[in-house]
């Protein structure tokens, strides 16, 4: 008990020890620039930064306003908007052409790239058909497409449908086509058939890719349902940025803007999101 | 005909394609027999047709003259028969520990229930009780290996085929390894074929070395190894233990040679 309380007393005179103490204020103090709020926060600084530069730029009357809208103005207008039902209006609109397009692009190309994956002589025709048209804008396809269905709902599905399912059909393909063989190989030293050596290995197997793919068609299909509702449409975001500007209503169409932009980071984010549940234990 | 061993590989040749359309005999002649319960070692140079032999005798690599029995029947194709551990990472890396070791009872249709108490009981046996739930990812290659040979057990195949399984492992793991695998061959009484270029690990684990010939590759000699069993780590530091293993690298260094004169 004695011998306790000595080393306790022993402790507070090291601690109260002018100069072991300034030793560890020294090293508190010498934070390196990684670790500082202005480090950590500088995206959302930059941000903040740009969005008030150009809120000056704007008051000071540096650029025409029949040009340009502000911050303010955006969320002014966009409030009103968004208040009198009209810009809900257009974005069901739009979600609908996109997730009706896209639910059929991930669909149908997740099943065309697992065969052509699978089947390698498939794979290999089909080859150059894809990767021309990976590489082509698919809306230049859109007056064709109209000639076809008209302009209407069908229309824009199909442009999302055909915007975002080549990417899929590539990704998935590659994915199956690229497996390890040394997994394969497992899967047939246990006897697996066919079937099962696709099922408990290729499916799994190409995931990641396939999720990729999807990443990368989400993409592709919300700019063509933007560019189709710009060209061909009477409804949309598409629709009312275009139409915006043809009033020359600039605050709206930079409500609109703002609206596609906000979209799209939801869309990433939420498919970033899946993605990483999905391949938790991929990532070394 | 009554046909020897529980393995039986009688004038069994491979050949390999070429590019220019001819071929190339990578395995010739080869005769072994193994014995039921059994623990032999193939050694011998590298590229000299170990991993060819192995393939064949698991069903992926097709014979092009001979025979190859096992349980008295010949081979036509890998099947459930066989247990194959191979060399590298070979689990599946979206399965945790428990569902890659229950995999060939999973493709073999046994109920879920049976699977997963054989599973439990596999992951027992090797000393991974507490990691069942792991992702491979999540396991030192050490372990990564003791699920892949319970992956093997699990469907109790007539015979085990290993492709020197430890190679990737350091020198302290791969010995405990060894200790492990031997208690696990003892516990199961199974029938092993290993593969190794480590004439150490060969001496230790076997009844028999087969030592090859370089390309193509023959049965150079059968050594059978006459040490006591269960054998202590402590044994390769024996007299009888090193005379072993000079005997066997001399062989093989006689073969090298040949083959580069
Ligand atoms: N798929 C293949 N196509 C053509 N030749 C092959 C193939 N696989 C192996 N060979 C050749 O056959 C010979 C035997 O190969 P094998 O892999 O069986 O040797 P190994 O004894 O296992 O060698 P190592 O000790 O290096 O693993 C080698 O010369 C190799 O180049
Ligand atoms: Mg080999």
């Amino acid at each position: 008990m004695d011998n306790l309380k000595r080393n306790e007393k022993e402790l507070t005179s090291v601690l109260n020890n002018p100069i072991t103490s300034l030793h560890v204020k020294k090293t508190k103090k010498k934070t390196p620039f990684y670790d500082t709020f202005l480090f950590r926060h500088i995206g959302a600084i930059t941000f903040v930064t740009v969005l008030i530069l150009w809120e000056l730029i704007y008051r000071l009357g540096v650029i025409n306003p029949i040009f340009l809208s502000s911050p303010v103005q955006i969320i002014k207008v966009g409030y009103q908007l968004f208040v009198s039902g009209i810009l809900l209006e257009h974005l069901v609109f739009t979600l609908r052409n996109f997730i009706v397009g896209f639910l059929l692009a991930a669909s149908v190309g997740v099943v065309i790239g697992l065969i052509t994956g699978w089947y390698k002589p498939l794979g290999k025709a089909f080859d150059p058909f894809l990767t021309a048209m990976l590489g082509t804008p698919r809306i230049v396809l859109l007056p064709l497409i109209t000639l076809w269905v008209g302009v209407g709902f069908a229309s824009k599905v199909l442009v999302v449908f055909l915007a975002g399912i080549f990417p899929i059909i590539l990704n998935t393909m590659s994915g199956v086509q690229n497996l390890d063989p040394n997994l394969t190989r497992v899967a047939k030293a246990f006897g697996a058939s066919p079937i099962q050596t696709f099922v408990t290995v290729a499916l799994p197997g190409a995931l990641p890719q396939i999720v990729s793919g999807l990443r990368v068609g989400i993409g592709q299909s919300l700019i063509g349902v933007v560019a189709a509702e710009m060209f061909v449409s009477t409804g949309g975001i598409g629709y009312f940025v275009a139409q915006s500007s043809a009033n020359f209503n600039i605050d709206r169409v930079f409500v609109g803007i703002v609206l596609i932009i906000i979209v799209g980071i939801l869309i990433t984010q939420s498919v970033k999101w899946i993605e990483s549940r999905l391949l938790k234990h991929r990532i070394d | 005909m009554q046909i020897p061993g529980k393995l039986h590989s009688k004038h069994v040749y491979i050949t390999y394609p070429l590019k220019n359309g001819g071929e190339m005999t990578a395995v010739e002649d080869f005769n072994l027999v193994v014995d039921k319960g059994e623990f032999v070692c193939i050694v011998g140079p590298s590229g000299c047709g170990k991993s060819t032999v192995l393939g064949a005798v698991a069903g992926f690599q097709e014979i092009s003259d001979g025979q190859l029995f096992l349980d008295g029947k010949e081979i036509r194709g890998a099947g459930r028969d066989r247990g194959v551990v191979f060399q590298h990472a070979s689990l599946f890396p979206w399965r945790t520990a428990l569902d890659n070791i229950i995999y060939g009872l999973e493709i073999a249709g046994v109920p879920k229930k049976d699977r997963n108490e054989k599973g439990q009981e596999l992951l027992k046996l090797v000393g991974l009780e507490s990691f069942g739930n792991h992702y491979p990812n999540q396991l030192s290659g050490g372990m990564q290996q003791r699920v892949n040979v319970a992956r093997a057990l699990a469907i109790e195949p007539s015979l085990m085929l290993l492709d020197e399984p430890f190679g990737a492992l350091d020198a302290q793991t791969r010995e405990f390894m060894q200790l492990e695998l031997l208690r696990i061959w003892k516990a199961t009484n199974q029938t092993i074929l290993f593969v190794t270029h480590d004439i150490g690990e060969a001496v230790y684990l076997s009844d028999h070395v087969i030592v090859m010939t370089a390309r193509p590759g023959r049965v150079l000699e059968k050594v059978k190894i006459d040490l006591p069993r269960p054998r202590p780590l402590e044994i390769k530091r024996s007299k009888e233990f090193i005379e072993y293993e000079k005997y066997i690298w001399d062989l093989i260094v006689t073969e090298k040679q040949k083959n580069v004169v």
